[in-house]
């Protein structure tokens, strides 16, 4: 006890720093996780959540069973499997080509110009894509005037061109913001030993292969559990503004159709059981994706 | 030093966080401004030019209208017409809105206890929960009471809207029946004229000559390829079945059955109709990515020839746009529009009518006098509270129309030469507040003079060219479907299986039509129809037809 007592006054503006953050957490994270009692019940907006009808696991079985389970679940794991693939390393390599750079001015105003993406909505970026992929877009105009094509292809009202779109404009989107924390991981590598490979005639591959890699290795396997333990979110804004019609068969992920059968029908029962069956695997999927990194990489984040 | 200030900092940063959480109030969504002003309560307990007492006491009628709109915008359109009924009824009306799911709002109410007197644009389905929650009142003894004029108004419908325990829970509201269209085909006028005004009865022939009409414009004035139809988010297959001689897309038989269009013959040559369009690459090929602002510039770019959809699509797109930006522009330069029927059906069916209303208006358990509410909703029922709610401000210059008291009333002629002319600001007399108060008026023809209604431009259809030419050619083509009315409620079983029908139909539609070969169109509609009925579309079928047959016997009593 005072050895607590006297870590706490040595560490106390730590503390003062931490605790508001920590009731924070308790209180609107922590707190409000009884409302999951929900996805068990009939909720009827307006009661207590303890005097629903108890219905245990039907909504479970309701979204298991639903007739586009199958669509859905293909859908989630593709898009997200993509934004996987591509999104992880995109900002790794930005992050390296940055650290190559050796004017300052030139790599403050690339990396600058990397995040903007980040912080346009989804709306502007819905517009953007039209604009661009529209069969009278530019890419189109371009297509013709070049005479690749003879027709306008209608890259947003063809499902099979959705999911590369949908990647291709996360990554866009992200890559500035989320190299950032590569950046910073490059930062904090020892520069003798970026000095001893030089000695040593490398070259700059070499480099990143042996020095800059092994030494972010904690940071890329960290980001690839949580990128991992989030596969089931494959997006929602996007899907509902980009998607159409046409392309429903490949858009229509868990969080759309929770929205669109849950939310908007009122049956916020099956939206909470759903988003808790979600949960569920996720932390699962963190917690195994840890065990394996602590298995063969020796780095583990719990 | 350090340590000093880095604590400080941090207790700044604690305490500025537990500030941000106190309970403040929300931010205002706009409801209409301007304190109440003492000059209401004058001459209380007389009668004003209305024949409305005004009450000692001013009567504040605080609403939410679960209707997602622009708070701004809205708090501008009502603040004249909210003075008036202050100043002349005592009568203090605030309208709340919120930019947001009404659904979700309504529903956050509820959970949250937080809701204001009265709601207005509350469905079916959401009255029976409030109700159930006994949130909202039982509104029958107040009607019995003052309601006068609402009986009056409502008459034999009056007791529809009572449940199995003869109480009245919601006011209805966009009641009435207003038989004017509200989809139809389009055809631009002066190329038609310029092709010798051919016949036009079958969809056939409305594909031929919007063929004709591309083939003599093929592009428009900035080169850009023009097609015969297109789509928009606001076109619904519903009512493109009609053509088809189906009724709000079902097929009735003799003994009132249903049948989805999906299992039909009618169905089938529908989208075959767009299907075979889009293969003669004539249809816009992004026609179901539209939203209705795409749709809208590329019509206003004369770009897309023909349309089927609502009438007033291709006056906001066409001549209400060319008018200004067209430096010779002359008059025929506009769409008519006009009906198509299928050969073979019965006939087209293009505009079905729920006379029963679009919601309803609920007073809720914090009305604190619902006396005086129910008074004033009462008199906005009448055909003179209607005139008043539905135009706006009277007596002003810029005012609709006159009323001179005593029920005698007329029309401000500059403004209805303004309609006829095609000059009328709809911006600027969206100020005087006309239809923004819409609590629990109708839009049917008032009784008074079987003529006029609430909606301002529907007032003049004889004496405007273009709206008599549309109601002429239409006329046959609207109908009562307030029978087929079905609330797909939380707990209704079928309200799962109506939303994935709807979805995959709409899904399946666009897919069908797109197909670039008859065959993948034939197979892709029959896999459609196929998925359907797996999902239930034939048991959702014999619902309908027994709550469709169930309202026949209720509206023929």
């Amino acid at each position: 006890m005072n050895t607590w007592r006297r870590r706490i006054a040595k560490e106390r503006q730590i503390w003062i720093m931490a605790v508001p953050m920590i009731v924070w957490v308790l209180v609107f994270s922590y707190y409000p996780m009884y409302g999951m009692i929900i996805a068990f019940q009939n909720y009827v907006p307006g009661n207590s959540f303890f005097s629903g009808d108890w219905v245990g696991f039907a909504h479970f079985e309701r979204f298991f069973n639903s007739p586009d389970f199958g669509t859905i679940m293909r859908n989630t794991f593709a898009i997200s499997g993509l934004n996987i693939l591509f999104g992880l390393p995109a900002p790794l390599i930005l992050a390296l080509l940055l650290n190559e750079l050796k004017n300052k001015a030139f790599k403050r105003f690339t990396q600058t110009l990397s995040y903007i993406p980040y912080f346009i909505s989804w709306v502007v970026v819905a517009s953007i894509l039209f604009t661009l992929l529209g069969s009278d877009g530019l890419l189109n105009k371009l297509l013709i005037d070049f005479g690749f094509i003879r027709e306008p292809i209608s890259f947003l009202g063809e499902g099979k061109y959705f999911w590369s779109i949908l990647t291709t404009s996360n990554v866009w989107k992200d890559v500035g913001f989320n190299s950032i924390i590569y950046l910073s991981a490059l930062a904090s590598i020892d520069r003798e030993q970026i000095e001893a490979g030089k000695v040593d005639g490398i070259g700059r591959f070499g480099t990143v292969w042996h020095i800059y890699l092994p030494g972010i290795r904690t940071t890329i396997i960290l980001l690839w559990i949580l990128g991992l333990g989030g596969i089931l979110n494959a997006g929602f804004e996007q899907q509902l503004l980009i998607g159409s019609p046409t392309t429903a068969e490949y858009s229509e992920v868990i969080d759309t159709y929770v929205y669109k059968y849950g939310v908007q029908l009122g049956y916020y029962s099956f939206a909470a059981a759903v988003n808790l069956m979600k949960a569920v695997v996720s932390v699962l999927l963190v917690i195994g994706m840890n065990r394996i990194a602590k298995k063969f990489f020796d780095t583990s984040i719990l | 030093m350090k340590k000093t200030s880095s604590t400080i900092i941090a207790a700044a940063l604690a305490v500025g966080l537990l500030a941000g959480c106190s309970s403040g109030q929300e931010e205002g969504p706009a409801a209409s401004p301007a304190q109440p002003s003492s000059s209401g309560a004058e001459s209380a307990g007389e009668p004003n030019a209305f024949g409305w007492i005004k009450p000692a006491q001013t009567t504040v009628i605080d609403f939410y209208q679960a209707d997602r709109d622009n708070p701004d915008k809205v708090a501008r359109d009502t603040v004249r017409l909210h003075d008036y009924l202050l100043n002349n009824f005592n009568v203090d009306l605030k309208k709340t809105v919120y930019d947001v799911d009404p659904k979700e709002r309504l529903n956050l109410m509820l959970a949250s206890g937080e809701y204001p007197e009265v709601i207005a644009a509350m469905d079916d389905d959401t009255v029976d929960k409030w109700k159930a929650q006994r949130k909202i009142i039982d509104l029958t003894p107040y009607v019995d009471q003052y309601g006068q004029n609402i009986k009056k108004a409502l008459g034999d419908k009056y007791k529809t809207y009572l449940d199995e325990d003869g109480k009245l829970w919601g006011l209805p509201r966009g009641w009435g029946y207003l038989p004017g269209p509200d989809f139809t085909a389009h055809i631009r006028m002066d190329w038609y004229e310029e092709m010798g005004s051919p016949k036009i009865e079958t969809p056939e022939d409305y594909y031929e000559v919007l063929k004709q009409m591309v083939a003599a414009h093929p592009t428009n004035a900035q080169g850009e390829k023009v097609y015969a139809l297109s789509w928009n988010d606001q076109v619904n297959i519903n009512n493109v079945m009609g053509i088809w001689g189906l009724k709000d897309g079902y097929k009735e038989d003799a003994d009132h059955n249903l049948v989805h269009w999906l299992n039909t013959s009618e169905g089938l040559e529908a989208a075959r109709f767009y299907n075979k369009i889009y293969r003669d690459g004539l249809l816009d090929p992004d026609l179901f990515i539209n939203k209705f602002d795409d749709w809208k510039t590329k019509f206003a770019n004369e770009r897309i020839v023909g349309h089927i959809g609502s009438w007033w699509h291709s006056w906001n797109a066409g001549h209400e746009i060319w008018r200004n930006s067209v430096p010779d522009y002359q008059e025929d330069m506009r769409y008519v529009q006009i009906a198509i029927k299928a050969a073979g059906a019965e006939n087209a069916y293009l505009s079905p009518k729920d006379a029963r209303g679009w919601n309803y208006t609920v007073l809720t358990d914090k009305a604190k006098n619902p006396e005086a509410i129910i008074k004033f909703l009462d008199f906005t029922m009448s055909p003179i509270g209607t005139r008043l709610l539905g135009w706006g401000v009277p007596n002003e210059e810029d005012s609709l129309w006159n009323y001179e008291g005593d029920d005698k009333w007329s029309f401000n002629e500059a403004q209805k030469t303004a309609l006829l002319d095609g000059t009328f600001d709809y911006e600027k007399s969206d100020q005087l507040g006309g239809n923004r108060f819409w609590l629990v008026h109708g839009q049917g023809l008032l009784e008074d003079d079987n003529k006029s209604t609430a909606w301002y431009d529907q007032n003049f259809v004889d004496e405007d060219k273009w709206k008599k030419l549309m109601y002429d050619n239409t006329k046959d083509t609207v109908y009562d479907n307030t029978a087929r009315r079905v609330v797909f409620s939380v707990d209704n079983p079928y309200t799962l299986v109506n939303q994935q029908i709807e979805d995959l139909v709409k899904n399946g539609f666009a897919q069908a039509v797109t197909r670039k070969t008859e065959d993948e169109f034939v197979s892709t509609f029959n896999e459609l129809r196929d998925k359907a009925n797996k999902l239930g579309l034939q048991d959702l079928e014999k619902y309908r037809t027994e709550e469709y047959k169930k309202q026949l016997e209720i509206l023929n009593q």
